[in-house]
């Protein structure tokens, strides 16, 4: 049962100028705490991207080994390429020569051109014309020169020439 | 145990009950922890038309200041309030008009009630510190007298300095409640047309013997021998003695100013008399009003009074009692209150009911 006319006022533990003071000390940890989430944020940012910007060093770095064995693969490759368009310039050359060495009155019907060896199959109208105009200059260019030759029904003979180059001969 | 009981019970509670008069307002603190009451202040300060004065502001902010938890309750002092025997609001409206009062019911048994206007005005008086509870005389009345109320048909009465509340209960069944303002001009206008016709004749006794001024108590009028310097006046043979005279000139006039205070002292101490007896006898007469009145009205069931309680706040004389005794024959029981006190006593009981 009531006896008063009117009721109490709300009692509070803190007084207005407390409440001021909390508000105030409210605001400045509130600034306090988005100064330190921002910070944070942009930290935990700067930690990522610093993570990310490593690992992207790291692939880089990774690329940049498998770049430069791509290189030095490609180097070799080039080399490798170098040295068969030079052979393969020694060859054209080679053969060139051959052909050039080869008189009109010689027909050839095979040539089989190795590292080493050269097998020429032809025709000739006679062994001396043969041995006179191609094997001499043969045996100049290679060091050991063997030619079988097989009578044809017509007089002339086809010849079988087999042409080697001796490596330690090279190597002198 | 509730937070809420736990924080009041860790803090001091302090409660403040304030006493209004018209030129006096007395203040009772009482600062508790718990249960125990740690200190207990009292302290009246002079004020003006009922409104306290910046020094009682200052008084209670610094009480306030020291806990949280301070309770202030005042006792209403408006002019328009009493006290219905019922706690229907329908009922209620054959006794007085409550359309404009704020209605508080007491047991389900019997309400009372005080002008909404009167109790905004009276928290605006105490703008400056605000207020918490307004207490009823009539509930003060019925807590003091609460081992007495369940008895025969009584009066009781509660004396302020300025105001008169009475009521009439039966076996705890209130029959009758009226609340006056003593200090009131026109019922004082009222009183003083009555006190002369009849007053003095009905009351059987003598003004003369018992409250005339009596000279013969101001002793210090006999310092006005100094009158008798006037004969040596006859002594001054030229003007060469003007000295005398002056002297002669201070030694009377001061003469003359004790006289005026000493006067001025026996006046005082007599218009008190006279005005308490003044006092005693305008209660006596609202009283036997306010009785006529029960005895009047059918709707009181006209059950007969036989005694009459009194609680005195302000030490009233003993005419009150021989007036009722004599004139109204009835028994009378006077107990002396502390109003102030009474207030705490109730806002103790009343912050239960605090958030």
């Amino acid at each position: 049962m009531r006896y008063s006319f009117i009721k109490p006022r709300q009692k509070t533990l803190i007084g207005s100028e407390f409440k001021l003071l909390f508000f105030f000390f409210a605001i400045t940890i509130g600034m306090l705490f988005v100064s330190y989430s921002f910070l944070k944020v942009k930290s935990l940012m700067y930690q990522n991207s610093v993570q990310e910007l490593l690992a992207k060093d790291q692939t880089l770095r990774s690329s940049i080994v498998s770049m430069n064995e791509e290189i030095a693969f490609i180097g070799v490759e080039k080399l490798h390429s170098e040295g068969i368009y030079t052979s393969n310039t020694v060859l054209k050359e080679s053969i060139q020569n051959l052909f050039d060495l080869v008189p009109e009155k010689i027909t050839l019907s095979q040539a089989l051109l190795k590292e080493d060896e050269l097998i020429l199959y032809g025709v000739t109208p006679s062994k001396e014309v043969y041995e006179f105009l191609l094997l001499a200059p043969l045996r100049s260019i290679f060091h050991r020169s063997y030619t079988s030759y097989y009578a044809m029904p017509n007089g002339w003979y086809s010849f079988v020439s087999k042409n080697y180059l001796d490596r330690e001969s090279l190597v002198q | 145990m509730k937070l809420s009981s736990l924080i009041k019970n860790l803090y001091q509670q302090i409660f403040v009950g304030i006493v209004i008069e018209r030129t006096r307002m007395k203040i009772s603190v009482q600062m508790r922890k718990g249960k125990t009451v740690e200190k207990e202040v009292f302290k009246e300060f002079e004020i003006s038309n009922a409104t306290p004065s910046s020094e009682v502001n200052n008084f209670i902010k610094n009480i306030m200041d020291e806990s949280p938890f301070t309770y202030v309750a005042v006792l209403n002092d408006a002019a328009v309030q009493g006290a219905i025997p019922t706690c229907s609001m329908h009922e209620a409206q054959g006794y007085s008009d409550l359309g404009s009062c704020v209605t508080l019911c007491n047991m389900n048994n019997w309400m009372v009630y005080s002008e909404k206007s009167e109790l905004n005005a009276l928290q605006r008086r105490f703008l400056a510190t605000g207020l918490d509870f307004i207490f009823s005389p009539f509930f003060i009345l019925s807590s003091f007298f609460f081992d007495k109320i369940g008895g025969k048909t009584s009066l009781y009465v509660l004396i302020q300095e300025d105001a008169l509340s009475l009521c009439i209960f039966s076996a705890e069944q209130m029959l009758f409640a009226m609340h006056y303002v003593t200090t009131d001009a026109v019922e004082n206008e009222k009183m003083s047309e009555e006190l002369d016709e009849s007053g003095e004749e009905g009351l059987g006794f003598d003004l003369d013997d018992d409250f005339s001024v009596n000279l013969d108590d101001i002793d210090t009028l006999e310092e006005l021998d100094a009158l008798d310097d006037l004969d040596t006046l006859q002594d001054l043979d030229d003007l060469d003695d003007l000295d005398e005279i002056e002297d002669f000139e201070e030694s009377l006039n001061e003469a003359v100013e004790e006289s005026e205070i000493a006067l001025e002292e026996a006046k005082t101490k007599y218009d008190r008399k006279i005005d308490n007896f003044s006092d005693d006898y305008k209660r006596f007469q609202l009283i036997q009003a306010a009785l006529h009145q029960f005895y009047r009205d059918e709707k009181y069931n006209n059950q007969f009074v036989e005694d009459i309680y009194i609680a005195d706040s302000c030490t009233t004389g003993q005419d009150l009692g021989r007036f009722l005794e004599e004139e109204l024959f009835l028994s009378v029981y006077k107990r002396s209150i502390d109003l102030s006190k009474e207030l705490l006593k109730m806002a103790v009981a009343e912050t239960k009911y605090a958030i």
